[in-house]
Parts: structure tokens; sequence; C-alpha cells
């Protein structure tokens, strides 16, 4: 039993298993960042999907509070046509 | 007052001129007073493609303030903006969020 749940310990470390991978850590919340930035449409970028949709938490591993944050960010670079609606 | 942050999206097809004219116009509507303190500070992002076509045009002309406004006065200037045909967008946000 013991020898089981070391292996398994060992196993996520490597980031091999399957059934426990390495949750991703919010890249705003590592810098920091209070309100994302609209005019940063560069950065916003890389959480657009291929098609220009939003990617959702579990892709990314953004925080609940910023993604609400960049959800909003996202909107108004849009408006402003820095990102895309739709891709096709 | 309040800060705000304010993007306008001009077309890309006006001659400097028309511009400058256009600019100076927006100036004088963040500008609460006559006086010098007032007046916003505008920053030239310049000519860049638009994602998407906007009244069929490809490119526009992105100026960005920073400017102390009257919150009252805000949806004023706004509808204001709507009939210049030569903004293409306008966006208004309040600097704390």
């Amino acid at each position: 039993m013991a020898y089981d749940r070391s292996f398994q310990d060992q196993d996520d470390e490597l980031g091999t298993s399957p059934y426990h991978r390495q949750r991703n850590i919010c890249a705003f919340c590592v810098e920091n960042v209070k309100q994302i930035d609209y005019k940063q449409y560069d950065t916003l970028r890389r959480y657009l999907t291929e098609h220009g949709r939003i990617k959702p938490r579990r892709q990314t591993g953004t925080c609940a509070r910023h993604q609400r944050s960049l959800a909003t960010a996202v909107k108004r670079a849009r408006h402003l046509a820095l990102l895309p609606f739709v891709v096709d | 007052m309040r800060e705000y942050e304010v993007t306008v999206l001009l077309r890309a097809d006006l001659d400097d001129e028309a511009r400058a004219q256009l600019i100076a116009r927006l100036e004088d509507w963040f500008t609460l007073d006559g006086s010098e303190a007032s007046k916003p500070v505008v920053h030239h992002w310049g000519k860049r493609s638009l994602t998407y076509p906007i009244d069929k045009q490809t490119d526009g002309y992105y100026v960005f303030f920073e400017a102390r406004l009257d919150p009252a006065k805000v949806s004023e200037i706004e509808r204001k903006m709507l009939y210049v045909e030569e903004i293409l967008r306008h966006l208004f946000i309040r600097k704390d969020e």
C-alpha cells in the first residue's frame, strides 16, 4: 500500500500520469495583475482559440477572477477591432 | 470628476489635415474648462489594420486619450461622437476599472 502511494506521487511530479495532470498556474496571478488590459491585445490573443473564441479556464489554467477580467478585456478589444469576433 | 480612458477609432483614409482637425475637436470636447490642466493627454497609436471590416474599411487610425471628465457629460459626448461619420468606434473606460 505504502509502495503504491509513493509510486503515484512520483508519477504526479513527472506529469506522466494521465489521471493526475499537473494543474496550470494562472499567468495573471503570477504577474500580480489587478485588471487585465484590453490594450495589450497581443497578450490576449494567446487566450483565444484559432476561431477567435475565448479559451476555457481548463485549457489555460487562468483563475476564476482573472478569467472574468480576461473576458471583459477581450470583449473591449473586440469592440475596437483589435481582436476578432470570429475567424473562419 | 473622474479619470477616463477614451479610445477613438477614426477612418484611415482621412488626410492629415482633416484628422488633425478632428482630433483637435475631440480634445476640445474632453477639456472641462479652458485651462491647460484639464486638457486630455493624447496618444497616437496610428494606423492599424482592423481584425474585421467596419463600414467597408480594413484599416483604422487609433487615438487614445486620458481625460478627466464629468461623468454626467460622458453620455453627451458619446452622443455627439455618434454623429461624426469619421469615427468608426469609440470606447470610454473608467480608469479604476
